[in-house]
This record gives structure tokens, sequence and C-alpha cells, in this order.
């Protein structure tokens, strides 16, 4: 595919400081030939499925409603999340990026991972000059539970250059520093829909 | 809840703080710290059960079990996470608890004045924590305060190394200006409109303010993460080297309090506050992936 940056790009755009990826624990084993893996944070969100009936986003102009959906859990350094099979939770990026304006990239899980039942991401598009951690949408489809520790490298960013810059994405989910839950009921066309029904 | 009729009384008030305890050990969202203190006390409680074990211990025994209370009553509130993660970094070695409620600071050692046959592995500080302070990274005067404090405890004398430490951002934070020296950090390579803010700070320093040279600040490594906190990017590292978590504060401070200055709105100081949190996280992880 034309257009998808080597490693050489990839490291010369760190070294500007075009590409930035922090905390960076070790670019030699994270850089591939094209592509750059990164690391699983330490948070994760869950659903609350006893408590909830259905995810609605109506329920949302109840202001609390929607964060009632979600429990959230900090690892420690070193301690596992267990992912249960058919289990689904977001987590995020360990590191922070911030993409340059002309560069937008693909999140890709790492098959020594899928070939364990993991599948990684279901939203794989970063927009170009997004800033902020990944969010990963993470469901075991393996048969047996998987322990997934924090610092795993356990996705790669493929990055793709547009032809010219363009506005640096400043959507609902910019800046975020941890996994963040669905914000879905902020988009427009919901406002509306749900409003015509009253 | 008071207790006038001592000894049937007493084992009312025994029977609640074990029900209290056992409650408190069975919620899954007590943090480990929390449930750790709360074995102990648990353990050291079930030796109370008999009149005997009772009756020799009259004198205080009502005032214990109510610091016992009131522990298990912070732990269940929830500890607040910056002053136990900075007493983790920079706190003596001992382990260190902040919790709401409790109303000075003591070791937990200290009960076995009521207990003489308390037993406990390791010494335990706990610390109070007033539930209306902010539980933040920005909070440098309430951060500084406990670490002082703990040091305090431990070396048994007046302490206030931390309050020096963070100096230059306590100033900026209480806009005490006066209090540093801003005129000596004219030379370093802050970013241009840092560096011109403090040319104006300079003029407000008080004589006897401050000096950057009565501590060994590691002005470089606050320079750069102040760049990158104004570029909105948590500097967790410089190259290979994770970033010293003060230093990280302290220029997220200085950023902060120039952010104030300049007016900008509550949602990037929220947004700043975050990548703070973020860069001393990340910086934590890096240096324990490198030690391993």
């Amino acid at each position: 595919m034309a257009n998808v940056l080597g490693s050489n790009e990839i490291k010369n755009m760190l070294d500007r400081g075009d590409l930035v990826v922090t905390p960076l624990l070790d670019l030699n084993r994270q850089i591939g030939r094209a592509s750059l893996d990164v690391r699983l944070g330490q948070d994760f969100v869950l659903f609350r499925k006893g408590q909830i009936p259905v995810m609605d986003v109506k329920r949302a102009f109840d202001n609390t409603a929607w964060v009632d959906y979600y429990d959230h859990i900090r690892t420690d350094y070193g301690q596992p999340f267990i992912l249960h099979p058919g289990q689904f939770v977001l987590s995020s990026t360990l590191e922070f990026l911030r993409l340059p304006r002309n560069v937008m990239a693909y999140v890709i899980g790492r098959s020594s991972w899928g070939r364990a039942g993991l599948v990684i991401a279901t939203a794989t598009f970063v927009d170009p000059g997004f800033q902020g951690v990944i969010t990963l949408e993470l469901v075991n489809e393996g048969e047996v539970p998987l322990s997934l520790y924090p610092g795993t490298r356990i996705a790669q960013l493929v990055f793709h250059r547009l032809d010219g810059e363009v506005q640096a994405y400043k959507g609902k989910y910019a800046f975020d520093t941890k996994a963040t839950a669905s914000k879905a009921y902020e988009d427009e066309e919901v406002l509306r829909l749900t409003r015509k029904r009253d | 809840m008071k207790y006038p009729n001592f000894k049937n009384d007493t084992r009312w008030h025994i029977f609640y703080t074990m029900k209290k305890l056992k409650t408190a050990l069975e919620k899954p969202s007590t943090q480990p710290r929390g449930r750790e203190i709360l074995e102990i006390i648990d353990r050291n409680l079930r030796g109370l059960n008999t009149d005997e074990a009772i009756t020799p211990l009259i004198e205080g025994l009502s005032k214990a079990l109510s610091v016992i209370d009131k522990i298990i009553l912070g732990i269940n509130f929830g500890a607040p996470e910056w002053p136990n993660k900075l007493l983790d970094l920079y706190g003596p070695p001992v382990k260190c608890y902040v919790i709401p409620f409790i109303e000075e600071d003591f070791s937990l050692s200290d009960i076995q004045k009521f207990f003489p046959n308390w037993e406990q592995p390791y010494e335990w500080y706990l610390l109070p924590f007033d539930v209306e302070e902010q539980d933040s990274p920005l909070n440098l005067q309430f951060l500084s305060e406990h670490l002082d404090r703990a040091w305090a405890m431990y070396e048994n004398r007046a302490y206030n190394r931390f309050a020096l430490i963070f100096s230059p951002a306590l100033s900026l934070l209480t806009s005490s200006y006066e209090r540093f020296a801003w005129k000596d950090l004219e030379a370093f390579d802050w970013p241009e409109k840092i560096k011109g803010w403090f040319a104006l700070l300079s003029h407000c320093s008080a004589e006897n303010a401050v000096s950057s040279h009565v501590w060994d600040w590691e002005w470089d490594e606050i320079v750069y993460a102040t760049s990158l906190f104004l570029d909105n990017i948590p500097p967790c590292q410089n190259k290979e080297k994770a970033l010293d978590i003060k230093n990280i504060l302290i220029a997220g401070s200085i950023v902060a309090s120039y952010k104030v200055y300049s007016g900008v709105s509550l949602e990037e100081l929220t947004s700043l506050e975050r990548l703070i949190a973020f860069a001393c996280d990340g910086s934590l992880f890096l240096s324990r992936y490198q030690m391993s």
C-alpha cells in the first residue's frame, strides 16, 4: 500500500518530535518494519451488566445514567487483568500519542495475541493530529481466560501519510489519558433522533 | 456512640466494631493497603472475646476502640490517591497510609498501650486527610505537608525538606511570589512566555526569598517538562530517562499557575491536571520497567 510509513520514517518523526509516543519503554523492541508496537495501559472499563437492562443513549439525558453502565478498574504494575472468554472490556494504550497533522494510523492487534483469541480493536482509525491515549476494545474470543499484564505489547500502529495537512482532531476523545467509555450520546444525530421521540 | 456502662457496653462496642470490620473486609472495593490494616485490627480484636481479656483493659479501651472505628470509617470512605502515591515514593521507610476521619498522625503500634498483646508484622504510620482537601497532583502544599509530617514522625524532629523542595511551585500556587528568587531562574532555557513571566515575578521577590541554590533542583529537567506541558504533552521521559516525579509536579505547577495567570478556561486546567497525572504514572511505569 502506498504511503505506509516504514521504520526509518517512523524513527525520523519521533526524533523530530513530529510524532510523540510516551512513555516509550523500548523503541528498538517496539519498532517494526512498517509499524510501531504499543503497550497495554493500566486502566480497564467494563460493563456493569447486572444492574443495567439496556444501553440506551436516551438515558444519558438523565445525567448520570450513562456512567452507571461502567465500572473502572486500575491494575498495579505487575498485576494482570483477567479477561474471560466472551468478555468485552475497554482499556487503552500505555502510551500517550500525538500524530502529525498529515499522518493517520490504524490500530492492529499483534498476531501473538490474536492466536490466543484476543481481539484488540474494533474501531481502529486514529485521526491525523490526534493527541491522547488510544482506547482499545478488547474481546476474548478464545476459550480460556487470558491474563493481560499492563505494559505488554498488545497492538501495533501502522502509519499512513496524507497528501496534505488537515485540522488536528479535536473530537470528544481528544486528550484522553485513560480508557474512555463511549460518548455516543454526545453525537449530534443522537440528540436529534431522541428528541423527536418526545 | 457513648458507652456509659463499661462492662456490657464495651462488649457492645467490640461487637459493633467487629461487625464494621467484617463488612469492610468483605467489600471488594477496599484497597489492598486498607485491607492489610483491617486484617491486623481484626486479628487483634478477636483476642478480646472473653471477659478475662476485657477486664484488665478497662483504662482507655473505649478510646482505643473509637480510634479503630475511625480507621475503619476512613478506609471505608477511601484513601486519597496523591498523598499516598508520594509517600510511597518519597516517604520514610515505613508503611504510610493517609486516610480521612482519623484526628491526628499516629503509628499503629501506639495502640499497644491499650492492647498489651497487640501484634502487627510492620509499623504503619496513619496520617489524617481532610475530605474537603483536593486530592490532586496540583495540591502541592497539602502533599508536601504530608511528606514532611511522615518524615517528622520517623525522625522524631521537625522536618520541612519537602516544603523547600516544592517551594518554587508553592510560591506560584499560593501567589506568594515574594517567597522565591525568580530572577535566579532567568538564566535557564525556559519557553519564552514563562521566561517573560518570571522576569515580571522577579520584581516581587523579597530579600529573604528562597534562592535557587539552596536546594539541588534539577532545573534542566524542570524546564524540559515545562516546555512539554505547554505543548500539551505529558513529560514522562527525556530520551530513555524517566523524569523524576518531583520535577514533573513542579513543572506542572509552574504551567498551571501560568495558565491561571493568563486566564485560561477551567477545561484547559482540568486537561493539564490529567496530563500531570499521566506523566507521573508514565514515568513511574518506565522506571519500574527499567529496574526489572
